[in-house]
């Protein structure tokens, strides 16, 4: 994703002043000192800072000067006073304060003049001092706080053009000087810049010399860091990359830098940056954020370091979270402190609950004490709820799949409680979380619903409780009464339609359907989906943790890492929600890194790879020369097991090669194949050879003998019984191991219906089981293998017909009878296997072999053939009927049956030659 | 540039000097009254009697019968009153505070003409 760079804004430089502010050292009179500036939702922002070299180095000589001058005040203070005191202990003046209060007025008054005068000329030093930290604390002015309301109209943010007469008449409160929202590290920024410009001799300042200085900055670097780039060699490379001014138009000492029209372009960027990011200050970042947008050339340059606008603008957001939270901790544990501990509100016109306290836990409190973890990028829900409860509604419940954050939109709630940053209606309440489980426990469900009902009455007497019910669907199906007559749902139902409490629940979204859609409930909350996270909002969400996690295992995250925990727990964990899931792997690779490198090392992207790989048993990781060596060469060991059947052994390689790159679609299994062709020529085996070579072993590999799903009730074999959790063969089996390979024997005796099911399995790569649940066969491979027309291929074959032509008639006639066209389409490949030739079955007959020399190897025999006993062999196991199966007869019957006889009667000994002869007769040498 | 920056710095350390009184008694006033009246904020936030005058009829501890609120409403009326005199104390603490800003330079006048007023040793 390229960077796309912003539409310039209309901004009015002073023509008099060269938008510097200053002529010589006064301010200009044309602008009033104000440079530059435009017109921006109804007011007038302009820059009243010169950057200048004279204003630059009287500013920094102030900034020395006011240290100086700070400190003198200091030292003089305490000189005064210590000389003061000195005296007052040599003239012993000091016995007359030891009389008591009564005599401290007239001993100052017998004090002599110079002890006088030195004691109060320390008071004035010390006020001078006080003046002086007061007036130095800038009083910074902020940027405007966003509004909500102009944010869609565009034609807001550009105004009316003005000319610098009109700006210069407009009223005070319509002009706004934006650089006073600087923070005074973004202006040692640009001073920097404007220094390294003018000491390089560059006429103008640009956007590569505030890159450049930018870089210098801590927060800067660590963006850079978190990125995987270190600052400096960065700054080295931009070094490089300026062209150094030349001679004829480098500056004399007599002019100094102006600013280029993109650098003007930039401040005022930087200020509409931070506003839309509703940042009270401009700060480095948003200089960061704006510069790379200006320059086409920085952004190529970042570009080749694999930095796109959204990695950018991600690792940006992660360092404004930091300082964000940090805020909001201070702003909100300062407003908390109000609070009363004990539950009560400030007027005291709640009540005490102690019976509601027994089932449950305060989370305004534990806000208060700063357990919970404040809600990030879930502000649309937070103004959802808001406005649910501004509206009068009574009862929300947050719905959503497990894992997508309802209970922390709940705790953000509770943080914002404690600090009364809430509508009116939730201000000096309590959010109370009621524990299912300390209800239920104990009792019977009579004694259950008895509780609720008391503890729904306090709540409602106490006023100030806002009821919190996590997974609400826990309570749903506690019945009491003759034929479980009464529910806790229905007394719930009941209490709260009252509309007297507040009550907030969450349910899963399945859940919701199940119980509480068609119940008395649905009537009683008002519905808000919680959707899942998008990945962007998931990464910010997973940044704001991270800090715990660094802190704990004392790793540090590089930004590549927490995208790839993001990325790969959306496409590889479908069991779990976005952030949710994300932050299960981050924490999990934390804990890794700091096993495998130590202490303060850096958790990468290869890390969270390989944690997802050990997960999952994808391979995620990096691809290393061994694999790609090995990947290159998958045919040769593919041909090591299979004779012959080049085309198929081609067409998987190929597959296999394209999923490992990830040069796929996503959405689908890595791989349809159809394998046609008769028995024995090795259809599957060549599945149990790629489940050899690719998969780690032949048991890695899913079988399903079609056979045996003949009639439609195996269908609820396969995706498991209506209700029942982890019933289904198929979908447990990819669900606990979804890098797979799915095989499918003999698939034309399956019915129908239940080739039916794999019509979207092969199209979208995911299929529902019995309880709802998406098991996900991306990552798997699916191999269906099918004896369907093998009469057919056999007579055209002996009336000597081509395969390619047998195919072409297979799959538009023959074929018809046992798959629907749809199915077959599915296939990413048809392949004939072609019926074996001798030459192949003396291959496989010295394969075979192979395989009882290994045994006899064993016990320490050896084996010999000769090129006579292989034609022997191949020769009385040839039937192109049959494909190699019959050679697997011929081997037992000729060669190790008379193996087994000789071992028995003790012929043949360990350290022994056994040789295999021309007429298949064995004999010892 | 280094002599025309210090010769500006120099004469700006010499005119912030005249200007301390001046502060002190305009833009320093403004800003102490300003840290007074947040300090006076702090202390309605801690006694809130406004808050107990709006809930005055409002029973307390949700007592919601007739002797209930009777002795909620004297409570409240003790409370209101301990509150009031609290904030009062509060915002005479405030104005001292304020009042001490603006009588310090008169104090240190009238120390140090004293001062000169004495015999020295």
């Amino acid at each position: 994703m390229m960077f796309e760079k912003k539409p310039p804004l209309d901004i009015l430089a002073c023509p008099s002043c060269k938008a510097t502010g200053l002529i010589g050292f006064k301010k200009c009179a044309h602008c009033h000192g104000m440079s530059m500036g435009l017109s921006r939702r109804g007011q007038w922002q302009f820059w009243s800072y010169p950057l200048t070299r004279y204003n630059l180095a009287l500013l920094n000589g102030r900034r020395i000067f006011n240290k100086i001058r700070r400190i003198t005040a200091v030292v003089l203070w305490l000189n005064c006073w210590v000389w003061a005191g000195l005296f007052i202990y040599q003239t012993g003046a000091y016995k007359e304060f030891l009389f008591g209060p009564s005599a401290w007025l007239p001993a100052l008054a017998n004090l002599s003049a110079t002890i006088q005068i030195l004691f109060w000329l320390g008071v004035i030093t010390l006020c001078y001092f006080w003046y002086r930290t007061i007036t130095e604390k800038k009083a910074q002015g902020a940027v405007e706080k966003y509004d909500y309301d102009k944010k869609s109209a565009d034609e807001s943010t550009a105004g009316k053009t003005y000319s610098w007469g009109e700006a210069l008449k407009l009223p005070r409160h319509k002009k706004r000087a934006i650089d006073s929202t600087f923070t005074d590290e973004a202006m040692a920024a640009l001073a920097e810049a404007y220094g390294f410009a003018d000491k390089n001799n560059y006429p103008t300042l640009d956007a590569y010399h505030l890159f450049y200085a930018l870089l210098a900055f801590n927060r800067i670097s660590n963006v850079f860091i978190r990125l995987g780039l270190p600052a400096k060699s960065i700054r080295d490379n931009i070094f490089q990359m300026m062209a150094k001014p030349a001679k004829s138009t480098a500056q004399n000492r007599a002019s100094m830098p102006l600013l280029s029209p993109d650098l003007q372009q930039i401040l005022f960027q930087a200020y509409e940056e931070a506003y839309q990011a509703h940042q009270d200050y401009v700060s480095v970042t948003e200089l960061l954020v704006a510069v790379v947008a200006q320059s086409p050339e920085i952004q190529e340059f970042l570009y080749d370091l694999e930095v796109d606008k959204r990695k950018l603008a991600n690792a940006v957001e992660w360092a404004r979270i930091r300082e964000r939270l940090y805020r909001q901790y201070i702003k909100y544990s300062r407003a908390s402190s109000h609070r009363s501990k004990k539950g009560m509100d400030k007027a005291m016109t709640a009540l005490a609950t102690p019976y509601l306290n027994a089932f449950s836990e305060d989370l305004t409190l534990y806000a208060q004490l700063g357990r919970l973890d404040f809600a990030v990028a879930r502000d649309r829900e937070m103004e959802e709820l808001f406005r649910i409860v501004e509206g009068g509604g009574q009862n929300v419940i947050l719905v959503g799949v497990r894992g997508v954050g309802k209970r922390s939109i709940v705790e953000g709630l509770a943080e914002r409680m404690a600090a009364d940053d809430v509508p009116k209606r939730l201000q000096d309440k309590r959010l109370v979380r009621l524990s299912v489980s300390a209800l239920l426990s104990g009792t019977t469900p009579t004694g259950a619903i008895e509780r609720l009902r008391n503890i729904l009455s306090e709540v409602r007497r106490a006023r100030n409780v806002i009821l919190f019910i996590h997974n609400i669907h826990e309570l749903i199906g506690v019945s009491a009464g003759a034929g479980s007559s009464l529910d806790v749902a229905d007394t719930l139902a009941e209490q709260l339609s009252g509309g007297e409490a507040l009550t907030i629940a969450t349910t899963a979204t399945d859940e919701y359907a199940r119980h509480i859609a068609g119940s008395s409930l649905s009537g009683v909350f008002t519905k808000l989906d919680v959707k899942e996270m998008e990945e962007d909002q998931a990464i910010q969400a997973v940044e704001s943790r991270i800090g715990a996690l660094e802190y704990k295992h004392q790793v540090f995250f590089s930004y590549d890492a927490v995208e790839k925990a993001v990325q790969m727990a959306a496409r590889f964990t479908h069991e779990n929600c976005l952030p949710g899931s994300a932050l299960a792997i981050v924490s999990e690779a934390a804990a890794y890194a700091r096993n495998k490198k130590g202490a303060d090392s850096l958790v990468s992207a290869e890390e969270i790879a390989q944690v997802v790989s050990d997960k999952t048993g994808i391979p995620t990781t990096a691809i290393g020369a061994d694999e790609s060596g090995k990947l290159l060469k998958l045919e040769e060991a593919m041909h090591q097991r299979v004779i012959g059947q080049d085309e198929a052994v081609d067409l998987v390689a190929n597959a296999l090669r394209r999923a490992r790159v990830e040069i796929r679609s996503k959405a689908k299994p890595i791989a349809n194949f159809l394998f046609l062709g008769p028995t024995g020529v090795g259809k599957t085996e060549l599945a149990k050879t790629i489940a050899a070579v690719y998969f780690g072993g032949e048991e890695k590999m899913v079988r399903l003998d079609m056979s045996e799903y003949q009639d439609k009730s195996g269908i609820y074999r396969l995706i498991g019984a209506p209700g029942e959790k982890g019933t289904g063969i198929l979908t447990e089996a990819i669900r606990q191991h979804p890098f797979t390979l799915l095989l499918l024997d003999e698939i034309e005796k399956a019915d129908p219906d239940i080739l039916n099911i794999f019509l979207q399995v092969m199209d979208d790569g995911r299929l529902t089981d019995s309880a709802g649940r998406v098991v996900d066969f991306t990552n798997a491979i699916i191999i269906a293998t099918s004896n369907a027309g093998t009469s057919y291929v056999q007579e055209q074959l002996h009336a000597g017909l081509s395969t390619e032509a047998i195919k072409e008639r297979l799959l538009h006639g023959e074929l018809k009878q046992y798959f629907r066209p749809e199915f077959l389409n599915r296939f990413d490949g048809i392949v004939l296997f072609k019926p074996l030739a001798l030459a192949d079955i003396k291959k496989i007959a010295k394969l075979m072999l192979k395989r009882v020399a290994a045994d006899l190897d064993a016990k320490g025999i050896e084996l010999v053939i000769g090129e006579a006993a292989l034609d022997f062999l191949a020769q009385a196991g040839y039937d192109p009927d049959f494909g190699a199966r019959p050679m697997r007869r011929v081997l037992q019957e000729r060669v190790e049956n008379q193996l087994a006889e000789m071992l028995l009667s003790g012929t043949l000994k360990r350290r022994d030659k056994v040789m295999v002869g021309g007429n298949g007769e064995l004999s010892v040498i | 540039m280094f002599i025309l920056v210090l010769q500006r710095v120099l004469v700006g350390a010499v005119l912030d000097i005249f200007y301390f009184p001046l502060w002190w008694y305009t833009v320093g006033a403004k800003h102490a009254l300003l840290w007074c009246v947040g300090l006076l904020a702090y202390g309605n936030d801690n006694f809130a009697p406004g808050l107990w005058l709006k809930n005055i009829f409002v029973p307390m501890y949700g007592q919601y019968d007739f002797q209930g609120r009777i002795i909620s409403f004297l409570m409240r009326l003790a409370q209101i009153i301990g509150r009031s005199v609290a904030l009062a104390v509060w915002l005479v603490l405030c104005l001292i505070l304020f009042f001490i800003w603006l009588l310090i330079p008169v104090v240190i006048v009238w120390g140090l003409t004293r001062a000169l007023s004495v015999p020295k040793i």
